[in-house]
């Protein structure tokens, strides 16, 4: 369990390289703090002889040309409107550098640094290439349909669904759109296969989603032959490799796609505002919690520990139930007065036992961080006024709103939920 | 003159319904305690104060469909696309005359035959957990001297609730939102079988809808399930927090 990340720092031609056991999972905060504080907080690892391709992120930094490529969890940026305004802050926070995403991780990182992949890494490539079975999008469209066509329950509208989704908006004949949701652009609609436009219309249709739920679309125009996409990175790519099979289509890729897809349908739709992005990306950078083993088994503990309460409070209101009854037959409210409290005296006291020689078998058997491992801070300012401030002025130098107008709109979250937000 | 504006009277909901309401959201013992309470607080004068007030039929804004909120669009697009394609054609959007934790608007459309109109409604309000948003239809066949023929489209949670709405001159039954429209709308052209009914073009089909939404209302009123705010009611609700509200 752990999320390893290697680091290159290139300063005047000389290389330095360094590894973390856990910096990966929240690389997206640290990079956030600029070129001299991502470099200070680097050198706190373990320094190599040697670069290392055994990691799930990381970075290279050339001071010389000005050059930022890193690779780490982006998982919550996944609608493009949020990357866009998390773009939008690194620009400022690494002002005359180059800010590259290394999609490929690694690969790219090797690639850079001409240093050729370990015989283990370059054997995983391979096998990555050879399994043609690997593919995360759906390959048709009626695998990627987001409600259960056997389930009734299903279509009922469940207004809290906030998980990501694609938004597809097709103008038929009389120039009327026709709006459909599937969990991702499937490889047939990627292809512009017709059975796959056809499969599309039949779906049952959908609502118009915000825009903070939308992670990529597609505008289709089947009568004009045309169509508009957007989305990641990664969509771009294949785009560049699918296009060729649009014959006869005019396929363009967009970066408004929500706008463009609202204006078809005739709305100005839901779209997301700088401030709901800056909400769910600001917390975790002015945050200093840290991700460990220490910090998993503290999230697990606390939802023991909730379970525990929840039941034994439960168990303690149907143990005082017959009591509430006896009191209401016989018109003993006294006895049953002093049975109900020496009941919950007991019972918590019990509770409270039970809790502690818990957590003291846990604590002997599970070691809360490995004794060998260094604690390490996170980049940037440590104090919390310092981090306002510094993320204050990132905000005024990206033309973003102050933090002022962004905190109200902070989810109440912390540990585990926080670091994955 | 100052508005006048209507409010759901909680203590006009029979007991049985208001637990079956209730009962959707929490288990149902925990369901009839609190009906009981609700109930019983409310006999003693300290009911819960609304969280809304509507207008009377006729104070609503006719508005063009730029006007309508964006959720509101969002939300009506499946229902809207579906109503198109079995010949519906839209006639009119409105947005209610409302006070307090809600919005209301709503679009009304006519079928080919010109015998049932649609109409669509969304409302945003306050709900048991926080903000929420519903959809509901009406499908409506007007008949000259005979009750009317209603389907309601609603909810699961909101199908116990439609009895309360049946007045007179109203025959209704309300069907959940579970399946796609053509079905419930063949349902609803089943129950208008062989019996005569009223054949409407854009300016009648108008005229008939806002009489009706009149005379239902005022029925309503006389039933007690809906009663007029006071002044007090109104001040307070035109003074309560809405960033919620509008936070879309």
């Amino acid at each position: 369990m752990s999320e390893p990340a290697i680091f290159t720092l290139i300063r005047d031609g000389k290389r330095r390289h360094y590894a973390d056991r856990w910096a990966s999972a929240t690389l997206r905060r640290e990079v956030m703090w600029g070129p001299v504080d991502f470099e200070a907080w680097v050198e706190q690892f373990e320094q190599l002889d040697e670069w290392d391709d055994c990691c799930s992120g990381g970075a290279v930094v050339d001071y010389d040309n000005h050059l930022l490529l890193w690779s780490g969890d982006i998982s919550s940026f996944q609608a493009p409107r949020m990357w866009r305004t998390y773009c939008q802050l690194m620009t400022a926070a690494w002002p005359n550098f180059q800010v590259k995403f290394a999609d490929n991780g690694t690969d790219q990182f090797a690639d850079y640094l001409g240093i050729p992949l370990s015989q283990e890494a370059a054997d995983e490539g391979e096998d990555d290439n050879d399994n043609e079975e690997y593919e995360h999008r759906p390959p048709t469209v009626v695998e990627a349909r987001r409600d259960d066509p056997d389930d009734q329950e299903a279509s009922d509208v469940d207004p809290n669904d906030e998980s990501l989704r694609a938004w597809i908006t097709l103008i038929d004949d009389d120039g009327n759109a026709r709006q459909r949701q599937l969990s991702e652009l499937t490889l047939d609609l990627l292809r512009g296969e017709s059975p796959a436009i056809n499969a599309l219309t039949a779906l049952p249709p959908a609502e118009i989603p915000k825009e903070a739920y939308v992670s990529e679309g597609l505008l289709l125009n089947p009568t004009k032959r045309t169509a508009r996409i957007w989305g990641s990175s990664e969509l771009l790519n294949r785009m560049k490799q699918y296009g060729k099979l649009w014959k006869g289509w005019q396929l363009k890729w967009t970066h408004h796609g929500y706008a463009d897809q609202c204006a078809a349908s005739g709305t100005k739709g839901l779209p997301m505002s700088d401030i709901d992005a800056l909400a769910k990306i600001l917390p975790l950078i002015l945050s200093t919690e840290q991700l460990n083993l220490g910090a998993v088994m503290d999230a697990l503990g606390d939802g023991v520990k909730k379970f525990a309460e929840k039941t034994t409070g439960c168990l303690t209101f149907l143990i005082c139930i017959p009591l509430v009854l006896f009191g209401a037959f016989s018109g003993n409210w006294t006895a049953v007065a002093y049975s109900v409290g020496a009941t919950i005296f007991v019972i918590s006291a019990l509770f409270i036992l039970v809790t502690r020689r818990f957590r003291n078998a846990v604590k002997k058997n599970i070691p809360q961080n490995d004794p060998d491992e260094e604690s390490t801070v996170v980049a940037g300012p440590l104090e919390e006024d310092a981090r306002r401030a510094r993320v204050n002025q990132l905000l005024l130098r990206a033309d973003l709103p102050s933090l002022d107008e962004v905190e109200p709109h902070f989810k109440a979250v912390s540990g585990l939920e926080l670091l994955a937000s | 003159m100052e508005n006048r504006y209507y409010s759901e009277n909680i203590s006009k909901i029979p007991l049985p319904m208001l637990v079956q309401a209730l009962a959707a959201t929490m288990p149902r013992w925990i369901a009839w305690v609190l009906a009981i309470v609700v109930r019983t607080v409310d006999r003693f004068g300290k009911g819960l104060p609304p969280s809304h007030g509507v207008g009377f039929v006729g104070t609503e804004k006719v508005v063009g469909v730029d006007a309508i909120p964006a959720p509101a669009i969002a939300r009506w697009a499946p229902l809207l696309e579906q109503l198109r394609d079995l010949g519906f054609e839209p006639i009119k959007c409105e947005l209610a005359e409302t006070v307090g934790t809600k919005l209301n608007c709503s679009t009304t459309l006519l079928d080919k035959l010109g015998t049932t109109t649609a109409i669509v409604e969304w409302s945003r309000m306050k709900g048991s957990a926080g903000m929420e948003e519903i959809t509901p239809i009406e499908l409506n066949s007007y008949r000259e001297n005979a009750a009317d023929i209603v389907t309601g489209i609603v909810r699961k949670i909101d199908v116990p609730m439609a009895s309360m709405f049946e007045v007179d001159g109203v025959d209704m039954i309300s069907l959940e939102n579970n399946c796609p429209l053509a079905q419930r709308y063949q349902e609803h052209r089943d129950r208008c079988h062989d019996r005569q009914l009223m054949r409407l073009d854009t300016e009648s089909a108008l005229k008939v809808v806002h009489d009706r939404a009149q005379r239902r209302f005022a029925a309503l009123l006389k039933t007690g399930f809906l009663r007029e705010l006071t002044a007090e009611e109104i001040t307070e609700l035109r003074n309560a927090d809405l960033t919620e509200l509008y936070d879309f």
